[in-house]
């Protein structure tokens, strides 16, 4: 008679189990952190995995579209396709009938409402080329140690075109504690009206919000416009903070810096800034 | 068998060969608890990797507080890039080793492939 044998779930089980063992014995420092946090290691991909979903959640729940369960994958291969060709398309704005089934489309995908025209106006671009920006400087005593993430990108110092970065400012349309970190700047000069109506412009485009798609990578995420630029010499159209650049992944050979670019409309401000889900087809119907 | 995990800051270093083989044996197992408990093992193994070759506990708070954060993008990962050399190689052969050690288990306890 063959010797019994131990389940595969329950070999794995048991190396889990001393796994957790070995990093509570040999990681002191973290173990008081996790516990001071009321958390465990286990926890921590809960934990950072609610604070996406909960933005996504919360985005949903004032209205009565459908859910992005609803959508099915065949719908979504097909947009996908269609915002690819759109990206890999020469920079343009979005128009027309094209224009509202994009948004209709997006908006059920990502769960809150994007839209090509808001108050009357419509991005420089919707489709563009994003090129990287450094770290912007928020304040004169801002410096780049000050900044949690990437610090490789690099800080340029100065006052943005819209003024030192002010969170919560009350003319923001962003209650986002640090705008600077998920900011793009398009190309607003290029607008007719920039030249007579700059200041009321500048008013109503300072933190605005937008998502930015790369639908190459199934990526999206929801920014604020905080200055102006790039020139059109730099066949750029439009710039990302090292945030949005990575949680995007704008850089990608995919990608190549194609991105769409479509208002959010948000007026109870209910939406964080950061990254949003953008469902695979393997996870719809 | 195919089963999904959860992203991870350290997911591109998971030597996608070795879990393959690893994955074999559990061809009867409900894919989600397999997932879980690789999950699990490779949260405290990644962790523990990094955390090691932190030189500071102020780095090792910074990269905890990076973590509850912004588990599931490559920020930890980019960060950790910064502060220690050859970090992506060290996670690569931490994984390869406990899913090695892993594999020896799953051979020795009687249980065959499919």
């Amino acid at each position: 008679m063959p010797a019994a044998t131990t389940s595969a779930l329950a070999v794995l089980s048991d190396q889990v189990a001393q796994t957790k063992q070995v990093f509570a014995e040999t990681q002191t420092l973290a173990s008081d952190w996790l516990a001071q946090q009321n958390l465990i290691v286990d926890a921590l991909r809960q934990r950072a995995s609610e604070s996406v979903e909960s933005q996504v959640l919360r985005s949903v729940s004032d209205n009565s579209r459908p859910s992005v369960s609803q959508v099915t994958s065949e719908e979504l291969s097909s947009v996908t396709q269609k915002l690819r060709s759109y990206a890999l398309g020469p920079p343009s704005q979005l128009a027309g009938n094209e224009s509202l089934y994009l948004e209709q489309q997006l908006s059920d995908l990502l769960g809150f409402d994007v839209a090509t025209v808001l108050d009357g106006r419509q991005l420089p671009h919707n489709a563009a080329t994003m090129s990287a920006l450094p770290h912007q400087q928020r304040s004169p005593e801002d410096t780049l140690e000050k900044h949690r993430h990437h610090q490789e990108a690099g800080l340029q110092t100065g006052r943005s075109q819209f003024g030192w970065f002010v969170p919560n400012a009350a003319d923001s349309h962003s209650n986002h504690s640090q705008p600077e970190e998920y900011s793009v700047t398009v190309q607003l000069q290029y607008l007719d009206e920039w030249q007579s109506q700059r200041q009321e412009l500048k008013k109503w485009y300072r933190y605005r919000k937008i998502v930015v798609i790369n639908p190459f990578e199934r990526r999206a995420t929801i920014a604020a416009i905080t200055g102006v630029g790039p020139t059109e010499r730099l066949q750029y159209q439009c710039a990302g903070s090292p945030e949005v650049i990575r949680e995007t992944m704008v850089w990608s050979l995919a990608s190549q810096g194609k991105v769409l670019l479509f208002y959010v409309d948000d007026p109870e401000d209910t939406l964080a800034l950061g990254p949003v889900s953008m469902p695979n087809p393997g996870q719809l119907l | 068998m195919s089963i999904s995990l959860t992203p991870a800051y350290y997911s591109k270093c998971i030597p996608q060969d070795v879990l393959a083989s690893v994955l074999e044996f559990f061809s009867d197992d409900d894919p989600k608890q397999v997932a879980k408990q690789l999950d699990s093992m490779f949260d405290h193994i990644a962790l523990r990797t990094v955390l090691t070759h932190l030189e500071s506990n102020a780095d090792r708070v910074a990269f905890l507080e990076l973590c509850r954060d912004e588990h599931q993008s490559t920020s930890p990962l980019d960060w950790a890039i910064l502060k220690i050399d050859n970090i992506e190689v060290r996670l690569q052969e931490s994984l390869e080793r406990s899913l090695l050690a892993l594999y020896q288990k799953l051979q020795t306890s009687g249980k065959t492939t499919t």
